[in-house]
């Protein structure tokens, strides 16, 4: 028995020593010791693979940068053919949107036949508000027409050659037109200005006039059809002394975005002036 | 030769004109793009014919805008003349020169355009004009000025090429 247990004492001790271990390391005891451990291995692996990799990447580089720089200019380049051609698509979309809505105004009143043009320039001098659109007497324009977007009115066609034409704005600075309150039905005078803001001026002083009152246009005159949208009130000035009182207007286009216009080409303007006292007749 | 160059140049800047620098305001005043390249042009030393792009430019601007055609006419020859008298007062220094033409430019020109909307009964008011258009509309003369006459300074050298002795 005794020669049996000193032969076998350290093979029983150690199998003992691996079973404790084994159930300690089942048991989750030994995880911080593990951890302990194996840092300075982890580290030290991490150390080698990276250097490894550094020397992997400086024998290989060259052709791999190569080609990465390659790829990553015909990439920039068609990154940048795309991005022009999202631009492009998007002003096309612009533009095609603004048509679209000018083909809508137009349907909705077929009492009146349009011609669609391009705005393609304006006024040299920066004291007057003047449009240049790109068609002229070739396509039936001619001096006094109505020009009208779907959101409302423009202004009046001034001055026409074969294929062009000089739109004068309603805030020109020159430009007056008559128009009436939708609501109430007075009648008023807008008059653009220098800055190109619109003013309703001559308007009674016992007509109601609040802001958000809708302005059309009202045929008197002769210079414009009636009931073209103008723009709403934006303020009121009543002054108690005054014989008149004034507002200010938001116009409902926007001038400095024009792109297309609508010219109602069979509207013929009426010329009053024989009739002014005092003015000659040409 | 240079009236020949003028016609596509004067054509080319007044559509620059209408189509682009019209429509970039600075408060209600706009750079004035004829008026530079004709100043400019005038005090090229190796150029000759000066008047001729005046007139032209002049009667272009006149035909297309709605001011008066003898006003942008008269204006752009004015600014010749005292561009010319310039060119032989301070010679050595065109830049200076080149500055003090915009500047009397941009006060004629557009003083002009006022006294004769003003005479046609156009609504405008003095000091809007004078703060909102003329001293804008002269900055951004005189801001361009610079980049203008160097360009058109190269456009002679390209057209006219120095002649060396053999």
């Amino acid at each position: 028995m005794n020669s049996l247990f000193q032969r076998y004492w350290r093979t029983g001790a150690l199998t003992l020593l691996v079973a404790g271990l084994l159930i300690l390391a089942l048991g989750g005891y030994l995880t911080p010791a593990l951890r302990l451990a194996s840092a300075p291995v982890v580290a030290a692996q991490r150390w080698l693979a990276s250097r490894y990799l550094a020397v992997f990447q400086a024998i290989n580089s060259p052709q791999d940068m190569a080609e990465l720089r390659q790829r990553a200019s015909l990439l920039e380049e068609e990154n940048a053919r795309l991005q022009s051609q999202v631009i492009e698509l998007q002003q096309q979309l612009k533009d095609s949107q603004f048509k679209d809505e000018l083909l809508g105004f137009a349907r909705s009143h077929p009492e009146d036949t349009y011609v669609g043009a391009n705005v393609i320039g304006r006024d040299p001098s920066p004291f007057l508000h003047y449009i240049f659109i790109d068609k002229g007497s070739d396509d039936g324009l001619s001096r006094g027409m109505p020009v009208v977007t779907a959101q409302g009115l423009v202004g009046r066609v001034d001055a026409v050659i074969a294929n062009a034409a000089r739109v004068q704005l309603i805030n020109d600075p020159a430009s007056s037109v008559n128009v009436q309150l939708a609501a109430s039905r007075t009648e008023a005078m807008l008059q653009g200005s220098l800055t190109g803001d619109v003013t309703l001026e001559m308007v009674a002083q016992d007509a109601e006039l609040k802001p958000g009152d809708v302005i059309l246009t009202s045929a008197l005159g002769g210079n414009y059809p009636a009931n073209i949208l103008v723009g709403q009130v934006a303020s009121v000035r009543k002054l108690e002394t005054a014989l008149f009182q004034s507002a200010s207007v938001q116009p409902s286009v926007n001038f400095s975005l024009l792109r297309s216009v609508l010219v109602v080409v069979d509207f013929e303007p009426v010329d009053i002036t024989p009739l002014v006292p005092g003015a000659t007749t040409p | 030769m240079a009236t020949l160059i003028g016609i596509p140049v004067v054509f080319l800047v007044v559509m620059l004109q209408t189509a682009v620098i019209s429509t970039l305001p600075l408060l209600q005043g706009t750079a004035d793009l004829v008026l530079l390249v004709v100043a400019a042009w005038s005090l090229q030393e190796r150029m000759r014919a000066n008047y001729t792009w005046a007139v032209m430019a002049g009667l272009l601007v006149g035909f297309v805008g709605k001011v008066p055609w003898v006003i942008p006419l008269v204006g752009y020859l004015g600014v010749t003349l005292l561009a010319q008298l310039l060119r032989r007062q301070v010679w050595q220094t065109p830049v200076l020169a080149m500055f003090i033409t915009t500047f009397t430019g941009s006060i004629l020109i557009p003083g002009m355009e006022w006294v004769m909307l003003r005479a046609q009964g156009v609504p405008l008011p003095f000091w809007d004009s004078l703060n909102l258009v003329l001293l804008p509309a002269t900055f951004l003369n005189l801001l361009f000025a610079l980049p203008v006459y160097a360009l058109v300074t190269d456009l002679v050298q390209t057209v006219t090429p120095e002649e060396v002795a053999p």
